[in-house]
């Protein structure tokens, strides 16, 4: 948590790959924030002559990293694949379920490309401030 | 915190951590390395992340370290862990997200004297025939039949395509097909990955290099390889594109929930690991292998490419400008093979994640023309900076499941690298060198600077110093393709 802003992402130090610390006062965000720490590493230009589109979304999975990781593995096939940038509208946590509202944007280009979301060290942590969490991409 | 004095020092090249160092260790960690390289690598995670590894089921002998190692995610890069096949684990972690990263050195008879004026000309045309970069797709459209076919056979499909020679074949790990390859066991998002990449390079540390063979250190081995002092060579270092990256991704996923089921404790969620004998185990092995077998299959096609590129430029202007294979190992794989391990031979899983397999004179599996002098092992170093061939060796059988470097290995982060280096002024000084550079990216040439690298010159003293691989020449960088 930094103490200036309530929530946020920023890149930390890795060897090799790429670290992204995110924070934020409540989970819901936590996961979009996460989201768009994802989206900047890697530097997508949106569409802007697309007027985009909203999809609904829910994931099912053991507990609140897992979803994490599912989430931005999905995003990120749908940036590689697709060539669709994701952005999470609403989001709706529970223990082993997230679902909620996207909005899906074509994107012209993208300068990073992410091999995958890595589970390592992978932990929500939870303070009286509100949660915080270290993802490590595979670049 | 690992620090220096909790290591006994077993040779001027070798360092352990005894197994009783954390008592979750089943085995030692075992460094190659010099002390004043291993001094530098306690600046970041990478012997934690070996020490974590100890902790797999089943792991026999001792977690194997390199000297080009790094931080990485679960297994550090530049690590080997041996698993008993019978009882231990294949963890897809320690196999790394590009399955079959690895390295292809093509050999030509090209002096460089001869094409001094033709350098140029040439990182042009292999630019513009390989393709590569974020998100590039090359010019092969496969049917997914055809797709398959690749993840079973491998470079076969090349040779019958006419993409490949039999000596290419001959001349690549496991002949560029790993048996045991199933694509049923692939995910439909993994096919769809793999169908628009084949003969594609990629991102992020890849690249296509042409280098000049500056010096020989065993004329011998160098003659066998086809390596002459003073020619052109050109080297290829790509993987297994989305494919290889989608098979890593379901299996560290789906076995989070299966872990349980074995009952297995780990240190770290992303040494995520299943039973070999177990259903996900085998079809994890059966999906990496299939991944492996494309990635063999993309590097061939890229030879392929690059040798159009230098027919183009040099065809009816030098005598004998066709390109020749000398290996083409793998760098992120999991082989089943066997070892003697505590003086008894035994079958096991060889995790190899950013690390050579360097098999030694007389080892079963490789070209007969290399059976007495050992494999070549193949390290890049970084764009400004050599790269090596090395040889396997007797010791690298005895002391790490012959396996030796993969690179020079980074020392500075991408985030740092952007902040120090700006891109168009490394591509300015590097051909003040007269090394030509094609990229992308300029952010993205930024990040591989030589300066983010390790020296590679001084990996190699120390895996030459501990015995597991030796040198036979070293190569100089003339021109850079890079992703």
């Amino acid at each position: 948590m930094t103490p200036d802003k309530p929530n946020g992402f920023v890149e930390i130090e890795h060897t090799a790959d790429i670290s992204l610390k995110v924070w934020s006062t409540t989970l819901e965000d936590l996961f979009k924030l996460a989201v768009d720490g994802m989206n900047s590493i890697i530097e997508i230009n949106v569409d802007n002559n697309e007027p985009g589109k909203y999809q609904e979304f829910c994931i099912e999975d053991m507990d609140l990293e897992s979803m994490l990781v599912s989430l931005l593995n999905e995003i990120n096939y749908k940036i590689q694949q697709e060539f669709i940038c994701t952005k999470v509208m609403e989001i709706i946590v529970e223990d082993e379920k997230i679902s909620g509202r996207l909005f899906l944007n074509g994107i012209t280009s993208f300068r990073k490309e992410i091999k995958a979301v890595t589970y390592h060290n992978l932990k929500i942590n939870h303070s009286q401030k509100g949660y915080s969490v270290v993802i490590v991409f595979d670049v | 915190m690992v620090a220096l004095t909790d290591f006994n020092k077993v040779s001027d090249y070798e360092w352990e951590i005894p197994r009783s160092f954390r008592s979750d260790m089943r085995v030692p960690v075992r460094i190659f390395s010099t002390r004043k390289m291993l001094e530098q690598s306690l600046s970041d995670l990478s012997v934690e992340q070996a020490i974590n590894a100890t902790t797999l089921p089943g792991v026999v002998g001792s977690v194997l370290v390199m000297p080009d190692m790094h931080q990485g995610y679960g297994f550090p890069i530049g690590g080997v862990a041996a698993t008993d096949f019978s009882t231990g684990v294949i963890s897809p972690g320690g196999i790394g997200y590009d399955i079959n990263c690895g390295v292809r050195l093509l050999a030509s008879q090209i002096p460089f004297e001869s094409i001094k004026d033709q350098i140029q000309p040439l990182v042009i045309a292999l630019d513009h025939h390989c393709p590569s970069g974020v998100g590039s797709e090359g010019g092969i459209h496969l049917t997914l039949t055809e797709l398959e076919n690749i993840c079973e056979n491998g470079s076969q499909w090349a040779l019958k395509k006419g993409y490949a020679t039999k000596q290419d074949l001959r001349r690549t790990e496991e002949n560029g097909c790993i048996p045991g390859a199933n694509a049923k066991k692939l995910s439909e998002r993994a096919k769809k990955r793999g169908l628009p990449q084949l003969g594609t390079l990629g991102s992020g540390n890849h690249f296509i290099e042409i280098d000049l063979i500056e010096q020989v250190f065993d004329e011998a081995t160098a003659e066998i390889f086809g390596l002459q002092q003073g020619n052109i060579a050109v080297m290829i270092h790509c993987g297994s594109r989305g494919l290889g990256h989608q098979v890593c991704s379901d299996a560290v996923q789906s076995f989070q929930k299966t872990i349980h089921k074995y009952g297995i404790k780990i240190p770290d969620r992303e040494l995520v690991c299943a039973p070999l004998n177990s259903p996900e185990g085998q079809d994890y092995l059966a999906a990496m292998r299939a991944a492996a077998n494309y990635a063999f299959c993309n590097r061939q096609v890229l030879a392929h490419l690059a040798r159009r590129a230098f027919e183009q430029v040099l065809a009816g202007k030098v005598n004998n400008w066709q390109l020749y294979q000398v290996y083409d190992i793998a760098h992120n794989i999991g082989k089943i093979e066997d070892h003697i391990v505590d003086g008894v031979l035994r079958k096991v899983c060889v995790h190899r994640k950013g690390a050579t397999r360097a098999f030694g004179p007389g080892s079963s599996g490789i070209p007969e023309e290399f059976s007495k002098t050992g494999q070549p092992v193949l390290v890049p170093g970084s764009m400004g900076t050599s790269s090596w061939v090395l040889a396997g060796t007797k010791t690298s059988m005895e002391r790490s499941f012959g396996s030796s470097c993969h690179g020079a290995g980074r020392v500075m982060s991408r985030q740092k690298a952007k902040k120090t280096i700006r891109g168009d002024q490394l591509k300015i000084e590097l051909e003040k060198k007269g090394i030509y550079i094609q990229a992308g990216s300029m952010s993205g040439l930024a990040e591989e600077a030589p300066g983010a690298y390790k020296d590679v010159d001084q990996v190699i003293e120390a895996v030459n110093g501990a015995g597991i691989a030796r040198k036979i020449a070293r190569l100089v960088p003339l021109a850079v393709v890079k992703g």
